[in-house]
């Protein structure tokens, strides 16, 4: 992976928590990727889904609290992967530290990460890094879905 | 060596010694140890390259408060935190005054802050000491390639050899970082596997390559032979899906693998986002596949066709 091709990436997040103080980090390690870019912060997943319904073109990242007041994560989880619209951008859950069962659950969901809180920056770099890298090989591969001729 | 210069203000004396080490470690030896009443102005009569500064300190001054007085006499003093606060308030305070770091005090910390302090000036110090390629005499050199299986496997034993366990690993630009509960299970440690020690890394695991020098970790109820085995695997059938940003998740009893490549779909091959959902008879069915790819196939039997991830679960894609 060359640095121009991630440099031309950009991430555009969602973070679906009641937590304003995770807006500053996520930005602050976005500038450490050389990403600095839109992060849009909801307080629930009401509110979240709506925004969705009428965003012009999905986040590049979804990151959605588990336990929210309302619709919990799981339940957003689930509208998500069901709309053909989301159900390819990456939604990282955060989560409590050691809730096994809620992140075996939101695995099964359809999530793709999780970040146990409180959340330690270098994983929040890690989940922004290797989302930089999944947007990268996407957008690589034209499409975002390229059919390769082979069949199986 | 570096003519660096790093000031610490620690919360004990303890804590500084722990950081002197790890910092001396990267190949900085001027490193000094600074009062938490004279910090101002001693950083103010003597410019330092950087500065450690623990949030937690003796008396009723915190890190930050301390800070808030650095910034007024050296705006521009890259200043890294550490803290015991089990909460993102002080982080999120700590970048507010312009922190280059923060970094949570956990078990190996030290050894983080030295890294950070170590790419400050010292850049490409690892290139120099690591040899460009070190392919011992006598190694298949497909052993040595770049390529999931072996460098998933060179991460597996090296977890393996100091019994983490419960991982969490997500491939960034120029590596790996892995999330990993310590032996004694009470600490999480992150790890960083750069692209550029693979080649040792890779080197010392074909060098281990046989049954009596090879390190057997405990099993465990998902993987029966450890990380070194599993990722392996993995990292095969990674490469036959041409995969690209993966991450590997295990929990208690699943282990989640996704990324980007190949996936097949009603019949046609496509490439987009891959997720495999693992569960102990999926990783008995990939070492068993891992194994019989190994074994020489004995004379007039006819070699079974790995079946790959066709075995595996996949929620998308």
């Amino acid at each position: 992976m060359s640095s121009s091709a991630l440099q031309a990436t950009t991430l555009r997040i969602l973070l679906i928590d009641d937590d304003p103080d995770h807006v500053l980090l996520i930005r602050r390690a976005l500038r450490d990727l050389g990403n600095e870019r839109d992060v849009e912060s909801l307080s629930d997943g009401e509110e979240a889904l709506a925004w969705l319904d009428v965003a012009p073109e999905p986040p590049d990242l979804i990151l959605l609290d588990i336990n929210m007041p309302g619709l919990s994560g799981f339940e957003v989880l689930s509208r998500l992967r069901a709309d053909e619209r989301h159900k390819r951008v990456p939604v990282v859950m955060l989560t409590s530290s050691d809730a096994q069962a809620d992140i075996a659950r939101a695995y099964e969901l359809g999530a793709s990460g999780y970040i146990a809180k409180p959340s330690h920056y270098q994983d929040l770099r890690a989940v922004l890094g290797n989302t930089v890298l999944y947007w990268s090989a996407m957008r690589r591969f034209a499409g975002p879905e390229q059919e390769t001729g082979e069949c199986t | 060596m570096s003519g660096l210069h790093v000031a610490i203000i620690a919360e004990s004396g303890r804590q500084y010694r722990q950081l002197a080490g790890a910092i001396r470690g990267v190949g900085v030896e001027a490193i000094h140890d600074v009062a938490v009443e004279e910090a101002v102005r001693w950083l103010d009569l003597r410019p330092c390259d950087v500065c450690v500064l623990s949030h937690e300190l003796p008396g009723k001054r915190t890190g930050l408060d301390l800070l808030l007085d650095i910034r007024k006499h050296c705006p521009d003093l890259p200043v890294v935190m550490v803290s015991r606060a089990g909460s993102d308030r002080v982080a999120v305070a700590a970048f507010h005054a312009d922190v280059i770091d923060y970094v949570p005090i956990s078990r190996g910390y030290e050894v983080a802050v030295a890294s950070l302090i170590g790419q400050l000036k010292v850049t490409s110090r690892i290139d120099q000491i690591l040899p460009a390629q070190i392919i011992p005499a006598g190694i298949d050199e497909a052993l040595m390639r770049l390529t999931y299986q072996n460098r998933l496997r060179a991460v597996g034993r090296h977890l393996d050899l100091y019994g983490f366990r419960r991982i969490y690993i997500l491939e960034v630009e120029g590596g790996f970082v892995v999330r990993a509960t310590a032996a004694d299970g009470r600490e999480t440690e992150t790890l960083e596997f750069a692209d550029q020690h693979f080649p040792q890394l890779l080197a010392s695991c074909a060098a281990a390559r046989g049954e009596g020098e090879r390190h057997w970790p405990v099993p465990g109820s998902l993987l029966p032979t450890g990380y070194e085995d599993f990722l392996r695997a993995v990292g095969y059938e990674l490469d036959q899906r041409a995969a690209e940003a993966i991450t590997i998740s295990e929990l208690d009893d699943l282990a989640v693998v996704s990324g980007v490549g190949r996936v097949d779909e009603y019949g046609v091959t496509r490439f987009g986002p891959l997720q495999w959902l693992l569960r102990r008879p999926d990783v008995e069915r990939l070492l068993d596949e891992a194994y019989r790819r190994r074994a020489p196939v004995p004379a007039g039997s006819v070699a079974r066709a790995g079946r790959g991830p066709a075995v595996l679960r996949r929620l998308t894609g």
